[in-house]
């Protein structure tokens, strides 16, 4: 590209994960070694150009994992980074950044009875004043090391993808998978993992609409039309009293007491 | 303590109420801004194109609050607003 980028989003680490480019109106989203995706203005539409070392599983991967859900936020969609999963007959939702254990909590969740919704990508409409979540891909990502301590040695794998060594885990006989739009009871955002113990704390309106914000997919933050409708949906989730920090020890042998402690605040009593 | 005689809130910076706090978004630099429900209050005030003397006075009625630490803190608000793009100050 002869202009430079108008965003970087960047990897934890701080090496360049996606470019993102100007196209005349549209956009060129470019996952160096991997693909360049063509999002068209409005979100409407995307064409992938892989690069030819790039494998056709990692571009497919790419574009539902990312490059979807940054072309449905073009087209007026919210669209948070988090992973949720189905308790009762309600919908509660894992947000934060990458390492967080938003994928391991959903697990978690989703082999003990309940169903996965979506991992790493939520996107999120309206039922009047209530927030519903949306059904994602029927599939988790996940470590090494939280596959082994919560999935038995035959579940489904997809192939892998060449950017990372997290395993994708597809939804199945003990990854159950919700593919209905449901009610958001509860969003919480990860802490990181100091807390001794189950801790659950409602985030004040203002500040959750900041931090939600922070973590949802946006696709062109210089666009003000774009901007104002995100700005819009965010105050209205923040409005509805759903956000939460939670923060819990990282033991994947209390792992499903947490998941208790969260069913129980999410399906009695979730203003607390 | 010294209140700006007048603020103007620029084009392009939204609010939106959020139960009784509020959210200010920046259009021009994409920065957003949370305040309290005492801090939205006063953007209330602002926004309807009170002075930020009327403001106090109208928060001195509705608060029990010494003036001068209500001015004190309108003050600090205001500059920190201001700071941000998010009023112009006069």
């Amino acid at each position: 590209m002869a202009t430079p980028p108008y965003h970087e989003w960047s990897m934890p680490d701080g090496r360049v994960w996606i470019l993102g480019y100007r196209s005349g109106r549209d956009y060129l989203l470019r996952f160096p070694q991997i693909a360049d995706y063509a999002v068209a203005y409005d979100g409407s539409s995307v064409e992938a150009w892989p690069a030819p070392e790039a494998d056709r599983t990692t571009v497919e991967h790419l574009f539902i994992n990312q490059v979807s859900p940054l072309a449905a936020s073009r087209a007026g969609c919210l669209l948070l980074h988090a992973s949720a999963v189905r308790i009762g007959d309600v919908c509660v939702a894992f947000a934060g950044e990458t390492g967080k254990g938003k994928s391991t909590l959903a697990t978690a969740f989703a082999t003990t009875g309940n169903h996965l919704v979506a991992d790493d990508g939520l996107q999120i409409s309206w039922d009047g004043r209530q927030p519903v979540a949306e059904p994602g891909h029927a599939s988790v990502r996940l470590w090494a090391d939280s596959e082994s301590a919560l999935l038995p040695p035959a579940s489904r794998r997809a192939p892998p993808v060449q950017y990372t060594t997290k395993a994708r885990i597809l939804a199945g006989e003990t990854l159950r998978h919700h593919g209905q739009p449901l009610p958001l009871r509860c969003i919480y955002i990860l802490g990181d993992g100091s807390a001794g113990e189950v801790r659950i704390e409602r985030v004040r309106p203002s500040l959750a609409a900041l931090e939600i914000v922070g973590l949802s997919f946006l696709l062109d933050i210089g666009e003000s039309e774009l901007l104002s409708r995100h700005f819009q949906q965010v105050s209205r989730l923040a409005d509805a009293g759903v956000v939460y920090h939670l923060d819990y020890p990282r033991d994947y042998d209390a792992l499903h007491e947490v998941c208790a402690q969260l069913a129980i605040h999410a399906l009695q009593d979730p203003q607390i | 303590m010294t209140l700006p005689l007048r603020v103007r809130i620029p084009d392009g910076v939204m609010a939106r109420q959020v139960a009784d706090e509020l959210v200010i978004l920046d259009l021009t630099s994409g920065n957003y801004f949370g305040l309290d429900a005492v801090g939205a209050r006063i953007w209330h005030f602002l926004a309807a194109g009170k002075t930020p003397a009327e403001a106090c006075e109208a928060m001195l009625g509705e608060y029990e609050v010494d003036r001068d630490r209500l001015e004190g803190d309108l003050e600090r608000l205001l500059r920190e607003l201001g700071g941000k793009g998010l009023i112009t100050l006069s």
